[in-house]
């Protein structure tokens, strides 16, 4: 009886897919718009889709190379991993492929729907972000699901069974979404920040023309960039919270005994796919209406509907009483954990949008800091972002709590389910920034009228607050996931406790406090050196082709995508490879124990420093919105010139760094996870 | 090839015959041939030829097509005292130019009183000399004060710009004025104080190098070119017409 429960959240990711597809289909029927919005559109879309290509078939290989390796490492039955590995990885690249077919046909639709007005330019830029979200939980559910069903046919549905055989075996298809996640998030967020700060750098300071100006060269590769990283990177990246969290409570399910606790996750993914699927039907709004309220009033109808519809879920299906550690807790506290990590996730993302909004105190202080130069512009910054780690690390305290207290470990994963459960429409609205963004920028290339840009400008702003919101979720979600996979992992190697008063550990707990900044200045680096080049060819270009600046000749935008692509490849794969290979190393040669000290390590400073920087970067680009909105002496300013260096310093940070560190602490603690099996022999 | 003259007024002055029509003489004059510049401009059509201060000969016999047929892009007829020969009555339509080449036209028209003059102007003299000056003037009488004889400094003729002035204790609204809001903020207050509390001081200078930074964000309601006896005014666009009729200028102007 209970396996048939597996078929309810393969269904539920069937009817995501088939949403996605009619959402896609009705995105393409719509008005491309003029020819010159159609080749413009043409050229982000050959540019991003040609940068995956090139990042799919390194991932390709080290893929096949990591599948080898578990194939090799692991004995019996748990070869199977590889297998799980495999899926994992396929699916999430291609939900990430999916996201950006949608999201680069939204974008000129979107341009050209904001001609008739602003609600139907919000309903095709949404469309097309909930193609994303729709597939990434469709495809990681079904996958999950699929695998289960196929690995439980074989071995058995048994509580021990699943606990020692099924369970490890699925962990390769969490390791398969996060190692695609870490190179799509590290590799987009390259190439998208080297494009926008070679754009920036050159057009807009050296050369004076404005954003989004089709005389630049770097215009396109800045546009790309928007998909790849923040539409194709983002997508990656909440796929393997989305699985890991999932992942993670089965596997403290299975510790706790119980077959049902096993399966609720899924069942509660499953919940949270449909409502977020009704809750699109609430993201509308009226001519002159604010599209903040549509989406927040999706998002929210979302995630009450969710609640409504888990709480029915979870007495039916959990059982009355369970332990865990000789604990009992009773099913009302499973509900009690999923809506303190409903709340935690809302509140860090309100926060985080406290921290970075630019009518709130702390970015204001920023700009006003800007007045006296750089120094202080950055320094305003680095303050902001490191008191922003205060409030969201004490809610994800008193989140982690208030969940052990209600339903032990397994409350602590089962709250970052609370906050991913509706990852569908929640990755939808982040989705539909870049797309805004895209849109906007498609406007303003093809000179439409002003009142489409200053709907497109509307959508667009729009979607930085739902960006910011979003990271805030991101970091939460991936926090508790890394903690429910650190307990899984310790459950896994047999570890009773992790006494940071031994050598091993305190070995341990050092390295991984420091991996996360090593790795961030990895980088940084990368999108210096990739910015660097970007600059000197825009730079030639500008130099070189007669009657570029007077619009008489066509910029050679494949030059930079290119330039971009080649970069973030090559960049991208020391960082990722390390992030895999560092607790392998760690595990074979200093135990358990000390990759126990490691994961804890990493988890802390790697979160505190994607908060940081998270909020820092969100708050350096909002001074500069609020100078150049009017304030300080607005665009041209000395302040302005200030705030330009701290938004070009935040950017690596907010886009590239910050982010992939949700990603490394997950991953790291994955592949723990994953050869925990190998290490406890 | 038809010959035009310009008088550049800013940021040097002289008067040039080229091949070019406005806007390409604006972007070449911006970008440079090599596109190795990224300098804004102004400057102001003249219906040549006039006087014998400039020397049109020259300009006709070497003003003349490469041969390779392209059309000679400047030749200096003067670098020096170049506004100060050039009758008004001959001063066509103004251009500004963006450092990335665009320009926007202005039309020649004659200077009104304001109705409800404001109690402090700011003023940015672009040409021939430069000083950034709080007066108690409107631009008529600004422009009389610099080019009347019997001061004992004065300029024959002036072209300066009326700037956008703002309340220099509200600065989060300071609106797109750029470089008008600098680290000396408290100067301004201070000589706004001095003018207040002296009846017999009409003008104060604010900054003698200011005009180095000077922007198109910066020009309030006109530029004006003057002499003793007659002022002209070249009236800036109004936003709504930035906005829908000069949107790609106005962006690269940092005005929008």
């Amino acid at each position: 009886m209970d396996s048939l429960l597996l078929y309810f959240p393969l269904g539920a990711g069937v009817l995501s897919l088939l949403f996605a597809l009619y959402r896609v289909l009705w995105v393409g029927k719509q008005d491309p718009g003029s020819e010159t919005l159609i080749e413009i559109s043409h050229a982000i879309r050959s540019g991003a889709f040609a940068f995956l290509r090139r990042e799919y078939k390194v991932l390709a290989i080290i893929v096949i190379c990591v599948a080898a390796l578990l194939v090799i490492g692991e004995h019996g039955a748990t070869r199977l991993v590889a297998l799980s590995f495999v899926v994992g990885a396929f699916l999430s690249g291609t939900a990430g492929l999916i996201g950006m077919h949608a999201a680069t046909l939204a974008n000129s639709r979107t341009a050209q729907s904001a001609k008739t007005g602003l609600a139907s330019a919000l309903s095709v830029a949404f469309a097309g972000g909930s193609v994303m979200g729709l597939s990434v939980v469709g495809l990681g559910i079904i996958g999950l699901s699929g695998l289960l069903l196929i690995y439980t046919a074989i071995f058995g549905f048994e509580i021990m069974t699943l606990k020692e055989t099924v369970l490890p075996i699925i962990n390769g298809y969490s390791l398969g979404a996060s190692s695609v996640a870490l190179f799509a998030r590290v590799g987009g967020g390259i190439f998208t920040k080297a494009a926008d700060v070679g754009a920036d750098l050159v057009g807009k300071v050296e050369a004076g023309i404005p954003e989004d100006d089709p005389r630049n060269p770097a215009v396109i590769a800045d546009n790309v960039g928007d998909n790849v990283g923040d539409v194709a990177g983002l997508g990656s990246d909440l796929c393997e919270s989305y699985i890991g969290s999932i992942i993670g409570a089965m596997v403290l399910g299975g510790a706790a005994l119980s077959v049902r606790l096993v399966v609720l996750p899924l069942v509660i993914a499953a919940i949270g796919i449909i409502m977020s699927i009704i809750g699109m039907f609430f993201v509308r709004t009226r001519e002159g209406g604010n599209p903040q309220n549509a989406l927040n009033f999706g998002t929210i109808g979302a995630s009450v509907l969710m609640l409504v519809f888990t709480f029915p879920a979870v007495w039916y299906l959990a059982p009355r009483t369970f332990s865990y550690e000789n604990i009992s807790y009773s099913s009302i506290g499973i509900i009690v954990a999923i809506i303190t990590g409903l709340i935690c996730g809302v509140l860090i993302g309100m926060v985080t949008e406290y921290y970075t909004a630019d009518n709130r105190k702390p970015v204001i202080n920023i700009a006003r800091a800007s007045t006296t130069g750089a120094a202080t512009n950055i320094l305003g910054g680095i303050q902001v972002g490191m008191v922003a780690t205060g409030i969201p690390v004490i809610l994800l305290a008193a989140a982690i709590m208030v969940a052990y207290h209600a339903a032990g470990l397994y409350g602590i994963a089962i709250a970052s389910m609370g906050m991913l459960a509706t990852t569908g429409i929640q990755l939808a609205v982040d989705a539909y920034g870049p797309i805004a963004d895209n849109a906007g920028g498609i406007a303003e290339m093809a000179a439409m009228d002003p009142e489409v840009r200053e709907r497109t400008d509307k959508l667009d702003a729009v979607g930085n607050t739902t960006a910011a919101i979003g990271k805030g979720f991101a970091i939460g979600s991936a926090t508790l996931t890394a903690l429910a996979l650190f307990v899984a992992y310790k459950e896994t190697v047999g570890l009773t406790m992790i006494d940071a008063t031994r050598p091993r550990v305190l070995v341990g707990l050092l390295m991984g406090g420091m991996l996360p900044y090593v790795f961030s200045s990895f980088l940084i680096g990368s999108v210096g050196k990739a910015a660097f080049s970007m600059i000197e060819e825009v730079r030639r270009q500008f130099r070189t082709i007669e009657g570029l600046l007077a619009g008489k000749a066509k910029p050679d935008y494949v030059k930079c995508v290119d330039i971009a692509t080649k970069a973030a490849i090559r960049e991208m794969i020391i960082p990722g490879v390390l992030a895999v290979l560092i607790p392998v190393v760690v595990g074979f040669f200093g135990g358990a124990e000390m990759l126990g000290g490691v994961l804890v390590g990493v988890m802390i400073s790697g979160v505190m420093l994607a908060l940081f920087m998270a909020n820092s970067g969100g708050a350096w680009d909002n001074a500069k919105k609020h100078i150049e909105g009017g304030a300080f002496g607005g665009k041209g300013s000395d302040a302005h010139k200030a705030s330009v260096i701290g938004d070009t310093v935040g950017d690596p940070f907010k886009d590239t760094a910050g982010p992939s560190m949700d990603i490394l602490i997950k991953l790291m603690s994955v592949v723990s996870l994953v050869i925990a099996p190998i290490i406890s022999r | 090839m038809k010959i035009y003259y310009y008088l550049t007024v800013f940021p040097t002055e002289g008067l040039i015959a080229s091949q070019l029509g406005p806007e390409d003489f604006g972007s070449y004059m911006a970008t440079g041939s090599k596109k190795g510049t990224a300098e804004h401009l102004i400057f102001i059509e003249v219906s040549g030829e006039f006087g014998s201060y400039f020397d049109w000969d020259y300009a006709i016999q070497n003003c003349v097509p490469h041969s390779d047929g392209r059309p000679k892009h400047s030749k200096y007829l003067a670098v020096y005292r170049a506004l100060e020969n050039t009758p008004l009555d001959k001063l066509g339509a103004m251009y500004l130019t963006t450092r990335d080449g665009r320009s926007v036209k202005l039309e020649k028209s004659v200077y009104k009183e304001p109705e409800n003059p404001a109690e402090f102007h700011l003023y940015q003299e672009l040409c021939p000399v430069y000083p950034l000056v709080v007066s108690k003037l409107n631009a008529g009488n600004f422009a009389k004060h610099l080019t009347s004889d019997s001061n004992k400094v004065f300029v024959p003729q002036i072209v300066f710009a009326d700037l956008k002035f703002f309340n220099v204790d509200d600065p989060e609204h300071t609106g797109n004025i750029g470089t008008l809001y600098s680290r000396n903020i408290q100067h301004l207050k201070g000589c706004i104080a001095q003018l207040r509390s002296s009846n017999d001081k009409q003008n104060k200078t604010l900054d003698r190098t200011h005009v180095e930074s000077f922007g198109f964000q910066h020009i309030g309601k006109a530029i004006y070119v003057a002499n003793s006896k007659e002022t002209i005014a070249y009236n800036m666009l109004t936003m709504d017409e930035l906005q829908r009729d000069h949107f790609p200028w106005a962006k690269s102007a940092n005005i929008l």
